[in-house]
């Protein structure tokens, strides 16, 4: 029973290192989901940076959907689009230390198809990489 | 006499001219190639402001979507599944992994098990066995010391490749005395499959510059045609950013109005990012 509850415990905070975030567009281009991350560190250990990673379903070289990553005075964009040599520029880390993150995720084109869009989250040292369980949080505006 | 009409004409002209001035605000810029690059402007609204008229002008000549595939909206869409590549780094007990690393995307993880040898071994369970093309990746490495000084690096490996069904294991080294933790980033290179159902549409972005106006927790999106952000006075902020990393210079219009569609007050913009 002890054994069973530590096995749920670390499972619990295993879950918590990365946040996944499905987000769906609708047909309506205006559309802009958003919500806001808070990087925290805890005992020492900073999460001043924050990395996104963006998935869709849309077709390789069609980038037709972007995400806005924006923190004070500072934002940056990251797009489902696949450069030339094959590599993707589909993820962002972000150092602007810790702190709340603005992200909005919107479409690029007038396409009317649904887009699934997944994102992957996690705040981390921006010195050692490290991301701790509890140091990323979403909430929604 | 002429010359009193003629210098009313002109008052009248001026008044008319300060006062569009005042209605409606504009701005001209240009956003650069580099990966990311956005603008980002703040637009204060006060007086009795209802909502924030922004029009971006940059893209007039482009509004139709490219549309490369269309068929009647008669059979239900059918979602293909990812080939995917999963990723264990090993030492001793401890141990990082990877996940469905999806083709087209890369990931990182990291492991804290100082000095010695390292194992990595990559496999392909949960990938779309339909889809029987072996996968291609390659894989990149840093040792780190406990303040993540990089103590040693590998550029990129070339193409490995990897079919359905295998798993390989390669051994990676951090030799040097003061190594605490390594860095490994892997990047799923196979070239993303999409098949088009027969309720799909395709479209593919024009190249267009697209803007974000965020009020709060009201936010639109638009590639060119007006948007009126209904969130009364404070701080509107407008994002605009290119999909395809294209240089643009691109004007816009703006105009704090209030419930009548009136001009509620002179807005005052600042530019926050200029890329």
């Amino acid at each position: 029973m002890k054994k069973m509850f530590v096995v749920s415990l670390l499972l619990v905070s295993l879950n918590c290192f990365a946040h996944d975030e499905p987000v769906v567009l609708s047909g309506d281009v205006s559309e802009v989901k958003q919500f806001v991350v808070t990087c925290k560190g805890q005992n020492g250990i900073s999460q001043d940076e924050l990395y996104v990673q963006l998935t869709s379903n849309a077709a390789a070289n069609s980038p037709l959907a972007s995400v806005q990553i924006a923190k004070s005075n500072f934002v940056t964009t990251i797009t489902d689009l696949i450069n030339s040599d094959g590599v993707p520029s589909r993820a962002a880390q972000v150092k602007q230390g810790e702190g709340l993150y603005r992200i909005t995720v919107s479409k690029n084109g007038n396409s009317v198809e649904f887009m699934n869009v997944a994102l992957e989250i996690h705040c981390l040292d921006s010195a050692t990489n490290e991301h701790l369980a509890g140091g990323t949080t979403v909430s929604y505006p | 006499m002429k010359k009193i009409a003629q210098n009313t004409l002109f008052s009248l002209l001026a008044l008319s001219a300060v006062e569009c001035a005042f209605a409606l605000d504009s701005g001209a810029q240009k956003l650069t190639t580099a990966i990311g690059a956005t603008d980002y402007f703040k637009i204060n609204c006060s007086g009795d402001t209802d909502h924030l008229n922004f029009k971006l002008l940059a893209n007039a000549q482009t509004q139709t979507p490219v549309v490369t595939e269309t068929k009647p909206d008669t059979t239900t869409p059918t979602e293909e599944l990812p080939q995917l590549l999963n990723a264990k780094l090993t030492k001793g007990k401890l141990n990082a992994n990877i996940s469905k690393l999806v083709a087209g995307t890369s990931k990182e993880m990291s492991l804290k098990g100082g000095l010695g040898t390292y194992s990595l071994s990559l496999d392909t369970v949960g990938t779309n066995l339909a889809l029987k093309k072996s996968q291609t990746y390659t894989i990149a490495h840093e040792c780190l010391s406990s303040t993540g000084k990089v103590l040693s690096k590998s550029i990129s490996t070339p193409n490995y490749t990897l079919a359905n069904g295998k798993t390989r294991t390669f051994k990676i080294s951090c030799a040097k005395k003061d190594s605490s933790s390594l860095k490994v980033k892997i990047t799923n290179k196979t070239a993303v499959i999409v098949t088009k159902s027969a309720a799909q549409v395709i479209s593919e972005p024009s190249g267009d510059l697209a803007v974000q106006v965020i009020k709060g927790a009201t936010a639109l999106n638009t590639i060119g045609d007006v948007l009126d952000v209904k969130g009364g006075n404070g701080n509107y902020f407008v994002m605009v950013n290119s999909p395809i990393n294209a240089a643009k210079d691109y004007r816009f219009e703006y105009s704090c109005l209030n419930a009548s569609n009136k001009d509620a007050k002179t807005a005052v913009i600042e530019v926050l990012q200029d890329q």
